[in-house]
């Protein structure tokens, strides 16, 4: 009985605390279904009575603004941008890890040890400490304002490679070598054996690459100049420059912005928990 | 199988080669604020007479700076920059700018084709003009009976406190703590010169803007301003309708923003006096945006001829029916509506200070505004305040004074 | 045999050496590059013109020692990392052991909304928490009169922008490493804890000696990175107060974003990456050797 009354008021508790977590985030949704200005009231409405798209359709088509000229945020070219580097640098970053963490765990060659330390040590040098001598190298090839300019830090993908190291450890080495004598060449495995065995964990690493990258702010900023390659946050962050005191507008491309992310992050957070988790490979 | 991934490999390196499209018979510009934002309005006549097209972005002038910094370390500058006249001799110095043809150069005011020319040579064309003043409250400033805000510290300072005490949850003016051209606009008014030896120190510790310095102090002490930044001033303008503060020191944009329905700023209910200054109103800072062709313009003679269409008197005049931005042709002047602000904004024009001609001199005044809030804020008195900015300011031109003592510069 | 050693060792060979050449091109080069500018004065006049750089040696770096704006975003790196790693550790490890408990009903639920904002992006929810923040209609202003706690400015005051700041890194990060205490609790097994409960000891002595050494690896690991996230604040305050008001919100790394792309002052900017770099080195390694005392590693 007293298990069931703890239970029941940590659930509670915990209901608490999930609704303050979400709280922002409904609050934003609801602001941008505002009619322009209902947010500034105090105390501030939690949901709109009259729920409008209007904000959408100011931010995502071209309209007529104060002075009769059809302006547009260009919000929409930002999120194929963002959708597209997003998309390459998730493939490009898996192409890349996928192969190397499952060599380092279970590919005798020379001088693994000694690489995989350097990989290592390596892990605590903090990207933002390379940025500005990236910036001009990238200047020397010619590559500021393009996307490869955008992917190209997020390529040294250490993190990656060791996480895909510690899941491949667990694959049985009988599997591969049974494989082997079958005649299958180390590509035939890593891509018919070990990626289909390494699912979650491979999941979990495409989407937080695709999350790091669609969320990426400080590089595209400075990699970018050109408005027409801008990706949604750095596109966002102009329009709040301009139009910060316009909460609803902002509220709306702060939905455009997170949604997506949110979404894809509830489809798969299956696999991406049992990932993080170290769920490690499928049974 | 390596076939697959090299297919992959190609594949990648394709589409991370695809950068911007650059077409010929298009020319890229970069204008800033409100008239960045209004400039698209401007541009059907070009592109069907010359068939250029223009590809136009809109720059918030909080991070143009920045933004043309960054341009120019990526080799990435547009064609055609607006820029704030102050920013040149630093384009300059990056030789990020190409000479305009010597026709764009006539008729313009005296004093405006000064402001673009460095060492006898011109790297723009002037295309606004612009000044400092203070617009008010006509009925707020009558109800402690003063016709208009004073020109002289002691009588405004009065007068503030007369509209303080009325209202003691209002204020007199508003002084955004991030702005520096507040206290900048005061310090021109005392004419001491910003900087010394050669414009290799800072010269914040002279009497004058020591002054300056102490009055900017006072407006705050007094609660004459509030204590805020522009991220939390919100819409300045809903501010001065509410009647939150009845002084609001501006630029000629506000010319442009009052007339829009958005603000709902009624004609007629507000006018505009010069900047005060110790003894009455002395000079004004010099202001302005000129347009430059940089030097890596893939079409310069399109990128010209976008200028010259920009700079002529017509346009001036109505980019001034749409902003507010006030021209720098003569012709346009007299096409002007002849009221008191056009004229106080045309005597004011004609007698400002030009800001020292240093390539430091964006980030100078970014450091004094820092120190300045610092000073607000309580954290240090009028001489250590100065005696920190002038320290600042020193740090910052050391590299000059460097150049400066080998010739390199002059 | 040999020859399939051999193929192995190709296949190991080809399979790491794109990884490999891409850390060391945009990681190890970079590195190396920026320890050089730092002994540079690299700045505008460089930009302008190469003949304008020149050796300084170590002379950044004694700038930078007698600078008060770099000793003052240091000191605010500081307040951020002291306050930051134990607000954000504790609020990962409370939701994990409420998580934890056998007797909670719809965890999934919970666990998915707790988690939520650490996938979100940060631009925006940066953008949603400043007028969460706003003092006259914000929401959390809001809920404090209802409590009946007069408004408080804060963003706006330079006394509380760093706990402001911070309330929203802490919402927005601590789902993770809720997570991963989550997966560590979930190996103390409940034979233990329920043979340490018919012992007689209490929750705290069960806490003690049945949990926390479950889970201290994970803590450790948690705290250190954790610490290098914190030392490394710089994309909130960017877009929420722009390191304002009163520059009580610039950090080290914003610190070096100002000098290095606002100012072009590769030299300095530089140098205080390097600094930065070495000092979470140094604070890695103490942690570790402390952990290590502790026998949880």
């Amino acid at each position: 009985m007293a298990v069931r009354t703890g239970g029941r008021i940590r659930t509670i508790v915990l209901a608490l605390l999930s609704l303050a977590t979400a709280a922002p985030l409904i609050w934003m949704i609801g602001v941008s279904l505002m009619p322009k200005g209902a947010a500034s009231a105090f105390p501030p409405p939690l949901w709109p009575g009259h729920p409008t798209l209007a904000n959408y359709r100011e931010l995502l088509f071209p309209h007529i603004d104060a002075s009769g000229g059809a302006t547009s945020y260009r919000i929409v070219p930002a999120i194929v941008n963002s959708t597209l580097l997003a998309t390459l640098a998730t493939v490009i970053g898996l192409g890349l890890t996928l192969p190397a963490g499952y060599a380092f765990a279970k590919l005798r060659f020379t001088g693994r040890a000694r690489l995989l330390q350097a990989m290592l040590a390596l892990a605590v040098i903090p990207t933002q400490v390379t940025l500005l001598p990236l910036f001009l190298m990238l200047k020397a090839a010619g590559l500021i304002n393009t996307y490869a300019g955008v992917l190209v830090p997020g390529l040294a993908g250490i993190y990656g490679v060791l996480f895909v190291r510690q899941a491949a450890l667990a694959i049985p080495d009988e599997m591969l070598d049974a494989a082997r004598l079958d005649g299958a060449s180390e590509w035939h495995i890593l891509t018919r054996i070990v990626a289909p065995l390494l699912r979650p964990v491979v999941v979990t690493l495409a989407l937080f690459t695709f999350l790091a990258s669609w969320s990426d702010f400080l590089w595209p900023l400075i990699a970018i100049t050109d408005q027409r390659l801008y990706t949604l946050p750095v596109a966002l962050a102009a329009i709040s420059r301009e139009h910060g005191q316009d909460v609803e507008l902002m509220m709306a491309g702060a939905v455009v912005t997170t949604l997506p992310v949110l979404i894809l992050f509830v489809a798969l957070q299956r696999s991406y928990f049992s990932g993080v988790l170290g769920g490690g490979i499928k049974g | 199988m390596i076939t697959r991934r090299r297919a992959l490999t190609l594949a990648s390196s394709a589409a991370l080669s695809a950068c911007a499209p650059r077409d010929s018979n298009r020319v890229t510009w970069w204008a800033m604020g409100t008239t960045g934002e209004n400039a698209p309005i401007l541009l059907p006549p070009f592109t069907r007479t010359t068939g250029i097209d223009v590809d136009l972005q809109a720059v918030p002038w909080t991070g143009a700076h920045e933004k043309l910094l960054t341009g120019f370390a990526g080799g990435s500058l547009p064609d055609v920059m607006m820029l704030n006249t102050g920013w040149l001799p630093e384009l300059n110095l990056l030789g990020a700018l190409t000479a305009p043809p010597p026709a764009l150069l006539t008729g313009h005011l005296p004093g405006a084709n000064a402001a673009v020319t460095i060492a006898g040579r011109a790297y723009a064309v002037p295309w606004t003009a612009d000044s400092w003043v203070q617009f008010y409250r006509r009925d707020l400033i009558a109800e402690v009976d003063y016709p208009a805000p004073p020109l002289d510290w002691a009588e405004w300072t009065r007068m503030a406190q007369a509209i303080v005490r009325r209202h003691p949850d209002r204020f007199a003016t508003l002084h955004l703590l991030d702005w520096p051209e507040p206290l900048f606009a005061y310090a021109a008014q005392t004419g001491e010169p910003f900087l010394r030896d050669r414009a290799g120190r800072g010269n914040f510790r002279s009497p004058g803007f020591r002054a300056a310095l102490a009055f900017y102090k006072q407006v705050f002490d007094l609660k004459l301003s509030p204590r805020v930044t522009g991220a939390e001033a919100g819409d300045t303008y809903i501010g001065l309708r509410r009647g939150w503060f009845a002084i609001l020191p501006s630029d000629a944009v506000f010319l442009g923003d009052a007339r829009r329905p958005e603000h709902r700023i009624v004609p007629g209910s507000w006018g505009a006096a010069a900047t005060p200054g110790p003894r009455g109103a002395g000079a004004a800072m010099a202001r302005g945006t000129c347009l430059a062709v940089s030097r890596t313009a893939r079409d310069p003679a399109a990128a010209w001829r976008l200028v010259a269409f920009l700079t002529g008197a017509d346009l001036q005049r109505q980019i001034f029916g749409i902003t507010g931005d006030l021209p720098t042709r003569s012709r346009a002047w007299t096409m002007l509506p002849p009221d008191p602000v056009t004229r106080l904004f045309a005597t004011q024009i004609a007698d400002s200070v030009a800001p020292p001609a240093v390539p430091e001199w964006e980030r100078i005044t970014s450091e004094v505004q820092q120190v300045a809030e610092a000073m607000v804020r309580g954290r240090l008195g009028v001489d250590a305040a100065a005696a920190e900015m002038d320290a600042r300011v020193d740090r910052i031109l050391a590299k000059r004074r460097w150049l400066l003592d080998r010739g390199r510069i002059t | 045999m040999t020859r399939r050693r051999s193929s192995e060792a190709r296949a190991g060979l080809a399979f790491t050496i794109p990884v490999l050449f891409a850390t060391l091109a945009f990681l190890v080069v970079p590195t190396v590059a920026g320890l050089l500018l730092s002994l540079t004065d690299f700045d505008i006049y460089a930009l302008a013109d190469l003949a304008n750089l020149r050796l300084v040696g170590s002379g950044n770096y004694l700038a930078l020692a007698h600078d008060p704006r770099f000793w003052h975003a240091v000191w605010n790196t500081l307040i951020f990392t002291g306050i930051g790693v134990p607000a954000a550790i504790g609020a990962s490890l409370v939701t994990a052991l409420l998580l934890d408990s056998a007797t909670v009903g719809w965890k999934p639920v919970w666990r998915l909304l707790l988690f939520a904002p650490y996938v979100t992006t940060l631009v925006a929810t940066a953008l949603v928490w400043r007028y969460v923040l706003d003092t006259r209609s914000g929401l959390l202003n809001a809920a404090l009169g209802v409590v009946g706690i007069a408004p408080v400015d804060w963003l706006g005051d330079p006394k509380t922008s760093i706990p402001a700041t911070l309330i929203f890194i802490v919402w927005k990060a601590f789902g993770y490493n809720m997570l991963v205490f989550t997966a560590a609790l979930a190996t103390v097994s409940t034979d233990l804890r329920e043979a340490a409960r018919l012992d007689g000891a209490g929750p705290v002595a069960r806490f003690r000696h049945v949990t926390l050494p479950a889970i201290g690896p994970a803590l450790v690991l948690a705290s250190v990175l954790s610490v290098a996230n914190f030392l490394q604040v710089f994309a909130e305050p960017y877009v929420m107060t722009h390191g304002g008001p009163a520059q009580s919100t610039m950090t080290i790394l914003y610190f070096m974003f100002d000098e290095g792309f606002t100012w072009w002052n590769l030299g300095t900017a530089s140098a205080v990456a390097v600094i930065l770099f070495v000092a979470i080195l140094g604070i890695t390694a103490v942690q570790a050797r402390l952990a290590r005392r502790l026998e949880w590693l």
